[in-house]
Order: structure tokens, then C-alpha cells, then sequence
């Protein structure tokens, strides 16, 4: 066996620890495992992703994975936002925590879906998946038993510190998931890799303005769509709004504005969800949707 | 056990039964001392655990306690190191045996996180002994080694290991733990020949030695020549390691060069990437194989002539760029070449995996084939050859064109093979 996943999902969905618990119960399993996270320095709910190899030889790769046999994705709405889906092979699986079936266009591509944030708000009363997003890969994929699986989940989480109860939630999850989810057959071909190419270029030299690592040009920062870090969602009650405009001062990131009759709007593109306005709005106008 | 570089680092320390932690943290290398403040507080380590104000004084910390006889441990990355860079010349000049763990992160400006080799380049003069990790089990290994190596009377150097941010630091893979008895006759007791310690019968007075030219070169030189010894040392020590933990080193790494028409000189976590590339390439029909440096200081140049010297020629990866220079091993492979017989044709300089820039299959066959262009043609291109994707200009382009830059003006990117 020789296999590439790539995890995807949101700071804060635990997307570290679901490659962590894949890769011990690879290991448990008897593979040579590797699992690396990545990350930039921004905040919870933006986009987080782990890579793990496992293979019956020592592992011979690093960093990225580019071309992934599998995919996982914690949080279906990356699927417009991210491309999560990039580079993964013809034949190979993705595993989406979705309620139903995702349209994705793709026939080479097979799918299995599980409603994983569901269950972990029933079980664990948030959305944070890591154990179950392991197993259901796990599982789906073929690459450990239900013992090795949960012992992997244990593992990962008295690594994290958890509380006894939360350890033994966090195993019940991975239990459900593991037993909901069907196990896939991989179809994707070793030989592929080496039909891979990117074409290598020389950079050019550039004038002093455009090859300066400060560049400074005003308005630009609209184009990072800081919106899809939000996991809550504040939503104005115009019913109770009394115009205010407390909100709209308070907003850090100058999300809130204000029309002629004074009335504030969301820009959800950028409103990253930190609720600041949800807490200052004095007659308690802003309700909040996760 | 699945451990991540960092950690590996950690439990290397602890294993070492180190006397002597000296902290300041920083990205991507915090963990490290995170863990061993952790089994500090636990009662797992023995050792004085000591936070700083800074590297500059975690460094002469580190220093002052290792002439005390102690065994020292400490860790730091990028800027972190740059700024102890004065300490780090200190302490070689003490000939004080501390051990230094560098996860290589870019040095800013512009600033970066992941992994390039700048910062441990800028380290190459110091009189550290260098020792650059590959794997998370290497980390361990070259922790050890590098006690034992360092503390050697022969030497008495610190040393360096060196590991990738992120690539390396952050990933997880088994990692065999040994024994703490067996590396404790691999390690026995750190006993300095003439430890900084005022006993009771002894009365101690110690000041920075200012010289003057010739006392200046006769000590200068005493480090050069035992940084050489280093070389030798390590060749009795990895003897002695593997009886003892069954796995094999040496200062290079040579992987199918046997019959190699070219071959690409590496060091570090992305050694794996060219490695798997080989075979890929192998498999492709390129007679192409690998040079890894594993021990940068002293740098094995005997080694790497004799493990070179028969192939056509030679690309040597790096991952780091003096401006104005071009990668720092590259003069340092030619000149290991330059008196060899026979000698590669041709030996060319590639950068790439700057700020943790993926590398793949095509970086390796294009620097093959710009190789094979150069063995045919008797022309090689001036300086470093940049490793860029074409899909990362366009993103460059494209974002150089949202700050207002024309980059309808720019010069379009070259394809060279
Ligand atoms: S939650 Fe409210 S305060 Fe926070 S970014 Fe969104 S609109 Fe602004
Ligand atoms: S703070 Fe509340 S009441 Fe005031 S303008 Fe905003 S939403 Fe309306």
C-alpha cells in the first residue's frame, strides 16, 4: 500500500489531530506513517490542512501533497472557497462531513459522506470532528481496524490533555463514524506520479518598486475574503435595531455599514464572526447563527 | 513511536540526560522547549530548566554552563539565531561543548515561517560543528552524536543539529526511542578536561583573553584544526553507535551513484523528495543519483570528491540565497572537486524550496536535463538557476497586479530546457 491523503477543514475543527489519529492507526496498523499539519499564522475558522502518507515501505515524501489519493474535507463549504479537491487522482476518494451526497461533477472521483458534525454536536456538543474525520478515513480508505482506530483516538486525545469524559466522548464519536461510513476501493494508479509535470521557469528580474517586499498600495486588503474564517454568523434583527450605529463602531474590521437611513449591513464576505457586535449592540438586536 | 521532529529533539535532550535547558522560543521551534519546560515541571528532567530575555544571552548561558562541566541543551531558529550570532563565535572561542538545535526558518525581510537555510548558513564560520537531519530519527541520532563528538576532548566544540521548520518540525513518523541505559554507555557522563568550577581546593580567576596577532591566530587556528578532528572523531563515534543502536551514519549519504552520469547534491528534510525523484527518474531511463551532506562543519570534502569525481555532472540543491553569491555549499562542493581526477564536466548551482516551496519530480528532472544541456553544450548558466513553478509566477503576477504594479511591463519568465 502506498497512499497520499490531504485533510481540509477550518482552524479550530481540529484538523491537525484527525491527520494525528489517521496516522497512529496507521502506525498501530503496522504502515510507515508520516502526518504533518499546515498552516499559516492566521486565526480559527480559516483554512487548515494536514497531510499523511502511509505506506508498507518507509515513507519517501514530504510537505505538500499535490496529488492525493484521497481527500477529507471537514467543512464542504471549503469546496467553493478553498479547491480542496485540487490534484486528486483519478480514482481516488473523497470523504465529505456533509448531510447528503455533494454534487462535484467529477466521475472519476468516488464519494463517501458522513453528517460528522452532526454527531459530534450530539455527542461532544460542538463541531469538532478531529476523532470523528479520522475514523470515518480510517475506515473508508481501509487503513486500520476499529481497535486500532479507537486506541489511535485515545492516543491523540490525552496528547491534547483532554478530560477523561471528553476522552471517552471523543471515542464514542470515532465509534459511530467508523460504523456509519462505507469502506471505498482505491483506484488511483502509483504509475501516475511520474505523468505529473509543472513547467519550471527562471523568475525575470523586476524594477525596484514591483521587487521590494513592501509594496504599498491602498484599498487591497477587500480582496482577502476574511469571511471564510467565520464559524458563527451575526445576523441584525431590524425588528429590534434602533439605529444605533453602536455596532458599526465597534466592528474591527469596518464590516458594518451604514446606508442613508442609518440602517447597518453585514458585508458577510468579510465579516470573519468574532461577534463583537453581537456583544455591544445594546438592545440586544444581533442574534447569532452557527 | 510517532513523534514530530520537535519532540524528537526533546526526548533527544532528555535521553542525553542533559544538566542544563536554556529557553527563549520561537517559531517553528517552540515546542521543543515547551516540552521540556513541561517534563521540567513534572520531575521528568533532571535538568535546570532557564528562560531568557533573548538568544544572545540563552547562548552564553548555554556556554558558560557547559565549561562548568554541565551538559547544555538548547534550541532556537531563524532571526533567533541571527541574533545570538556574536554568542555563537563566543562560545566556540570557549570551546564549550553545548549542544544547539536550529529548526531553519527563512530569515526576514520579507518575512517567512517555513523552512530555509539561511539562517544555519550564517552560522557556517562560527566554529559550531553542523550536523543537518534528514529525518525525525536523525534528529535523535545526530543529538547524540553531537554530544559525544563535541564533548570528546579531541574536539570540544559545540555543536549544531539542524532540522527543516515545519516540514520536518511538524511531521510526525516513528521514531525509535533507545534505551536509556544504552545511551548512557553510548553517553557516558560529560567530564570537561578542566571545568570552570571553583572548588573548594582550588581557587579559580577567569577573564575574556584579549590577545593580540599571533595569540589571536594560534587560538583561532586550534579551533579550525579541531573542528577537522571533528571529521574523525564522528567516523569512531558512528562505529560505536551503531554496536550499540544498529543503524548506520556517516558525514554523507551516497544513493545510487554508482553508476550515475549525474548527480544531485542535497542536505536536509527535502533530501526524501530528491531521493523519491531519483527512483522516479531512474525509472524514467536518467542514470541519476544522490549526494546527501549530512555533516556540513566540518565539511567533508574528501568524501564528497571521492563520492562525485566519477560522474559527468553535478547539480547541488540548496536552500538558501546569498544575494550577490548564489547558493553557500555550491563553491564549497566545486572546490571539493576542483583537484579531484577525474572531475565532473560540469557542476551547477540550483536554488529552490525557499520558504517551503514544494518540490517535486519536475524540479529533478529539470535539473537534469539543464545538467545533460550543460555536458553537451560545454556552456553552463550563469549563477544559480531558480526553481520556480510556472503556475507560482502567474500567482505572483497576478498578485503584484492587485498592489498596482503593471505587470504588463515585467519581463516574462524563462524556460531554460
Ligand atoms: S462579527 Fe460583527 S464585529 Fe465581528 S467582524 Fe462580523 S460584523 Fe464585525
Ligand atoms: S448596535 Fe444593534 S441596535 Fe445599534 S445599530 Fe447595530 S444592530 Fe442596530
Amino acid at each position: 500500500m502506498k497512499l497520499n491523503i490531504r485533510l481540509h477543514g477550518r482552524g479550530g475543527q481540529g484538523i491537525k489531530t484527525a491527520g494525528r489519529v489517521v496516522g497512529t492507526a496507521a502506525f498501530l496498523a503496522g504502515y510507515y506513517a508520516q502526518d504533518s499539519p499546515m498552516y499559516g499564522p492566521e486565526r480559527r475558522g480559516a483554512h487548515v490542512s494536514s497531510f499523511v502518507r502511509i505506506s508498507d515501505e518507509p515513507v519517501d515524501g514530504r510537505g505538500y501533497i499535490a496529488a492525493p489519493d484521497a481527500v477529507a474535507i471537514a467543512d464542504h463549504s471549503l469546496l467553493e472557497q478553498a479547491s480542496p479537491l485540487q490534484g486528486l487522482r483519478s480514482g481516488g476518494v473523497v470523504i465529505i462531513n456533509a448531510a447528503k451526497h455533494v454534487e462535484l461533477g467529477i466521475p472519476t472521483i468516488q464519494q463517501a459522506v458522513l453528517d460528522i458534525s452532526t454527531l459530534a454536536n450530539k455527542i461532544l456538543g460542538r463541531d469538532a470532528v478531529s476523532a470523528g474525520v479520522g475514523a470515518a478515513v480510517c475506515k473508508a480508505l481501509g487503513i486500520a481496524g476499529r481497535a486500532d482506530v479507537i486506541e489511535a483516538v485515545k492516543m491523540e486525545m490525552e496528547e491534547l490533555g483532554l478530560r477523561e469524559e471528553l476522552i471517552e466522548a471523543n471515542i464514542k464519536l470515532a465509534e459511530e463514524c467508523y460504523a456509519a461510513i462505507p469502506t471505498l476501493q482505491l483506484k488511483t494508479n502509483e504509475e501516475d506520479m511520474l505523468m505529473e509535470r509543472d513547467e519550471i521557469v527562471e523568475i525575470p528580474a523586476t524594477p525596484a518598486p514591483a521587487s521590494v517586499a513592501l509594496i504599498s498600495a491602498a484599498g487591497n486588503s477587500t480582496a482577502r475574503k476574511t469571511g471564510a474564517w467565520r464559524d458563527a454568523t451575526p445576523v441584525i434583527n431590524y425588528q429590534k435595531c434602533t439605529r444605533c450605529m453602536v455596532c458599526y463602531i465597534y466592528c474591527p474590521d469596518s464590516c458594518i455599514s451604514l446606508d442613508e437611513t442609518l440602517t447597518p449591513h453585514i458585508d458577510y464576505e468579510h465579516c470573519k464572526g468574532c461577534l463583537i457586535c453581537f456583544m455591544e449592540c445594546p438592545p440586544r438586536a444581533i442574534q447569532v447563527e452557527v | 513511536m510517532m513523534l514530530t521532529g520537535n519532540s524528537t529533539a526533546a526526548w533527544a535532550a532528555r535521553l542525553a540526560d542533559v544538566d542544563y535547558v536554556a529557553a527563549y522560543p520561537i517559531t517553528p521551534q517552540s515546542e521543543i522547549v515547551e516540552t521540556l519546560a513541561k517534563w521540567s515541571s513534572e520531575g521528568k528532567l533532571r535538568a535546570k530548566f532557564v528562560n531568557f530575555e533573548s538568544e544572545h544571552s540563552m547562548i552564553t548561558a548555554a556556554g558558560a554552563a557547559s565549561l562548568t562541566g554541565a551538559r547544555a541543551f538548547t534550541a532556537t531558529s531563524s532571526q533567533g539565531l541571527l541574533y545570538a550570532m556574536e554568542a555563537l563565535y563566543t562560545v566556540a572561542g570557549w570551546r564549550a561543548p553545548m549542544m544547539l538545535v536550529n529548526v531553519s526558518r527563512g530569515v526576514g525581510m520579507p518575512m517567512i515561517l517555513q523552512v530555509e537555510h539561511g539562517d544555519v548558513m550564517a552560522a557556517r564560520d562560527s566554529g559550531f560543528i553542523q550536523l543537518h537531519a534528514e529525518t525525525c530519527q536523525e534528529v535523535l541520532d545526530f543529538i547524540l552524536l553531537g554530544y559525544r563528538v563535541g564533548e570528546d576532548s579531541r574536539v570540544l566544540l559545540p555543536t549544531i543539529v539542524n532540522m527543516d521548520g515545519f516540514v520536518l518540525s511538524f511531521a510526525r513518523e516513528p521514531v525509535e526511542l533507545p534505551d536509556k541505559s544504552d545511551v548512557e554507555s553510548f553517553l557516558p557522563r560529560f567530564k570537561h578536561p578542566k571545568p570552570l568550577l571553583g572548588l573548594e581546593d582550588e581557587t579559580l580567576a577567569y577573564a575574556p583573553t584579549m590577545t593580540e596577532g599571533a595569540s589571536y591566530t594560534y587560538f583561532k587556528y586550534q579551533i579550525h584544526l579541531a573542528a577537522q578532528e571533528a571529521k574523525h572523531v564522528f567516523r569512531g563515534a558512528v562505529e560505536r553507535f551503531e554496536e550499540i543502536f544498529g543503524r548506520h551514519h556517516d558525514v554523507i549519504e551516497g544513493y545510487m551513484l554508482d553508476d550515475a552520469e549525474i548527480a544531485i547534491v542535497s542536505s536536509n528534510s527535502y533530501s526524501s523528495i530528491i531521493r523519491s525523484a531519483v527512483k522516479a527518474l531512474r525509472r524514467n531511463g536518467y542514470r541519476v543519483g544522490m549526494l546527501r551532506l549530512k555533516m556540513i562543519r566540518p565539511f567533508p570534502r574528501e568524501e564528497v570528491a571521492e563520492a562525485l569525481k566519477h560522474v559527468g555532472a553535478v547539480a547541488v540543491f540548496e536552500q538558501n540565497l546569498a544575494p550577490g553569491r548564489g547558493g553557500a555549499l555550491y563553491p564549497e562542493v566545486v572546490e571539493a572537486l576542483y583537484h579531484a581526477s577525474p572531475r565532473p564536466d560540469a557542476i551547477l548551482s540550483f536554488i529552490g524550496g525557499l520558504g517551503g516551496s514544494p518540490i517535486g519530480y519536475s524540479e529533478a528532472e529539470y535539473m537534469v536535463r539543464v545538467c545533460e544541456k550543460a555536458m553537451k553544450t560545454g556552456i553552463a548558466p550563469q549563477g544559480p538557476t531558480i526553481l520556480c513553478r510556472r503556475e507560482d509566477w502567474q500567482r505572483i503576477r497576478a498578485a503584484l497586479k492587485m498592489a498596482g504594479i503593471p505587470v504588463e511591463q515585467l519581463s516574462e519568465a524563462i524556460h531554460h530546457v
